[in-house]
């Protein structure tokens, strides 16, 4: 079995450093998602591990192993491709086949062990027809049976589903938690697309311009973030993050002079139905555009404060041009000017209690 | 807008007209002839039916020719496309040198036949060429190039592969690089060895070039002239006779014309044949994306 170590590890292209000292550790076993916008490294995360980009620096770990050196044939590493670089000339059964040949397995040997993959895969019938008369879902699958049959000890995943469309997306991406629960090796899996990410992993690792912004469990990336740029990553709409400039004088002085920003998560806004007075601050906010989704509604609100997105799970308001706020002081996240995390016992406001200031009630 | 029917076929009309006076009629007039018994100049022709076939297939000469014919079409293509194959496996990366290479083995498909054939009668002259010169340097014998009939054709094969490989190489660096890249990658993660990789995957996927250059080798090779026209006039003692050579001695210099059409006519079937064979197999047993 195979936990993987990048120790310090540095690839440059040219003149254009992608990664620069990255210490990243994935445990055995784990399905662990790399997330980021794209050029933030995570692909050439997977290929540095993989072993088809050599590192420039830095050592790269594969259980007991140091792989710098290894041959990615030999790194016992099953990879499936974006666009699933399935050999064109071959058959169905050639493609997931071939690895096996190069091994040198015996030809019936190689026969049970092809039929067992396709089962599992559900491609039996399709065994003699080649790559392009299949759909996009039999690729992926013929993709999948090609990197199970070889027994890795770790499978990397690139973008796998990105070429699939919604429906089939949602449902391969069932499968291949069933997948991983089934064979519990080690899975490594790059998206740009956060739902994939915090749906599937069990590990999310967040990168950004070849850094990591922060290794933590799904829930815990969502409820801690580590940073402004994770909690704006994270999460559909992104965290609202406003800068305290535009509060202050209606709040009261923030005495933390750490805090340069203030985050709320849309889905924490509550829409004031009556003057009522919960902890927390309240705005007076224009309504600009409602999203209605169905469970839920998106509101782009204007406030003194700036703009900002409100999610709520009530009926939609329509007809509405101004509705008040609640931000919940529980569910404020504190940023400094670099945008990392503030964390703070208690609420670093000058004055707290339930008086008027401005038009903003604390 | 409604467009008149008989609109299309009216603006086709020219180059119809051009395609039946230039390319129709003359096959036509081709067969024709070649059951005549005509001089070129009598106004009669003498209608002999099957007896120009009848006298080519049994003219040993004529057989000569069929094999010359094969035989050059054969050697020349399979060394042209190996060679080709060989360059472009080494000349497929970057680099100013690899490119410089490239050019130059291009310029020779830029050339005129017959600036190349003037240019190779003297790199293969028997006493002043420079082919027997460097001979000489490294101490071995002369070599009668174009003058002895065991050597003379295949110097003519050794010419058409010069000029052909430029272009060949083209080709098949062209299929080379449209080849995805994580081909590449994925055989390297299934443990593939070179050898594999090559055959495997580099060649299947090399097979619409390779295909396509086999083909118009082939009809090239066949169809060749100018070389021996200029460089051997078919001799020494036949040797670099080929199909089409026989056809234009046998018609404009001894004006056996009925004679010439025949073979003109056999040259249309092998012809024919080749080009069906193309159209069969494409997208057949050929990978096509």
């Amino acid at each position: 079995m195979a936990k993987i170590q990048l120790k310090n590890v540095s690839k440059v292209y040219g003149n254009n450093k992608v990664m620069d000292d990255m210490n990243l550790e994935i445990q055995d076993g784990s399905f662990t998602v790399l997330v980021g916008p794209s050029g933030c490294g995570k692909s050439t995360t997977l290929r540095l591990i993989a072993g088809l980009e050599e590192v420039t620096s830095g050592e790269i770990w594969i259980g007991n192993h140091l792989v710098n050196e290894v041959a990615p044939g030999k790194r016992g590493i099953s990879m499936v491709f974006q666009n699933y670089a399935l050999y064109p000339t071959m058959t169905v059964q050639g493609n997931i086949e071939f690895g096996l040949e190069n091994m040198k397995i015996p030809k019936a040997e190689r026969k049970k062990m092809v039929d067992e993959i396709v089962e599992i895969v559900d491609l039996t019938e399709y065994l003699d027809k080649k790559p392009q008369n299949l759909s996009g879902g039999q690729r992926q699958r013929v993709a999948l049976a090609r990197a199970m049959v070889k027994k890795p000890n770790v499978f990397i995943f690139d973008e796998p589903l990105s070429n699939l469309d919604a429906k089939l997306r949602g449902q391969m991406r069932t499968e291949l938690i069933q997948l991983h629960k089934r064979l519990g090796t080690t899975f490594i899996y790059v998206t740009h697309d956060q739902v994939e990410a915090m749906s599937m992993g069990d590990e999310i690792v967040i990168l950004n311009k070849g850094h990591i912004m922060q290794q933590a469990a799904p829930m815990e990336v969502y409820h801690n973030p580590a940073n402004q740029f994770v909690a704006q990553f994270i999460g559909t709409p992104a965290m609202n993050v406003i800068s305290i400039a535009m509060l202050e004088g209606k709040l009261g002085k923030i005495i933390d002079e750490r805090i340069f920003y203030i985050g709320f998560r849309p889905e924490h806004v509550e829409i004031q139905t009556a003057e009522e007075t919960t902890s927390g601050i309240h705005l007076p906010c224009e309504l600009l555009t409602i999203e209605t989704l169905g469970s839920e509604t998106l509101y782009l609100v204007n406030s003194d404060a700036g703009q900002f997105q409100v999610k709520s799970f009530n009926n939609p308001l329509m007809n509405t041009e101004k509705i008040h706020v609640t931000i919940p002081f529980d569910k404020l996240y504190y940023f400094d000017t670099q945008g990392n995390r503030v964390y703070v016992d208690e609420l670093p406001f000058e004055s707290m209690g339930k008086e008027v200031r401005g038009e903003v009630l604390i | 807008m409604k467009v008149a029917k008989w609109r299309p076929y009216l603006l086709i009309t020219p180059a119809i007209i051009v395609f039946l006076v230039f390319f129709i009629q003359p096959i036509f007039y081709m067969i024709y002839l070649s059951f005549h018994d005509w001089n070129f100049i009598s106004p009669d022709k003498t209608f002999v039916g099957l007896e120009n076939f009848k006298a080519l297939l049994s003219d040993p000469m004529f057989l000569q020719v069929i094999r010359n014919t094969l035989m050059y079409t054969f050697f020349t293509v399979l060394f042209s496309i190996s060679i080709a194959l060989l360059m472009s496996i080494w000349l497929n990366r970057r680099g100013w040198m690899y490119s410089f290479v490239q050019g130059a083995v291009f310029s020779p498909h830029i050339i005129s036949l017959v600036s190349i054939a003037m240019l190779w009668m003297w790199i293969m002259d028997a006493d002043y060429g420079l082919l027997n010169w460097i001979l000489s340097l490294v101490g071995m014998d002369k070599v009668p190039w174009l003058t002895d009939p065991n050597t003379a054709l295949a110097s003519l094969i050794i010419i058409a592969v010069w000029k052909n490989i430029g272009y060949y190489t083209l080709i098949i660096i062209a299929g080379l690089q449209s080849i995805p890249k994580h081909l590449y990658e994925a055989a390297a993660l299934d443990q593939t060895s070179s050898f594999r990789r090559f055959t495997k995957i580099t060649f299947p996927m090399l097979s619409p070039s390779i295909f396509f250059l086999t083909i118009i080798g082939i009809l090239d090779s066949i169809k060749v002239f100018e070389t021996i026209s200029i460089i051997t006039k078919g001799g020494p003692l036949n040797s670099t006779n080929t199909l089409v050579y026989y056809i234009y001695e046998n018609g404009f210099i001894f004006f056996k014309i009925g004679y010439a059409s025949a073979a003109g006519v056999i040259l249309l079937v092998i012809l024919s044949i080749v080009t069906l064979i193309y159209f069969k197999v494409l997208g057949k047993r050929v990978h096509y994306q």
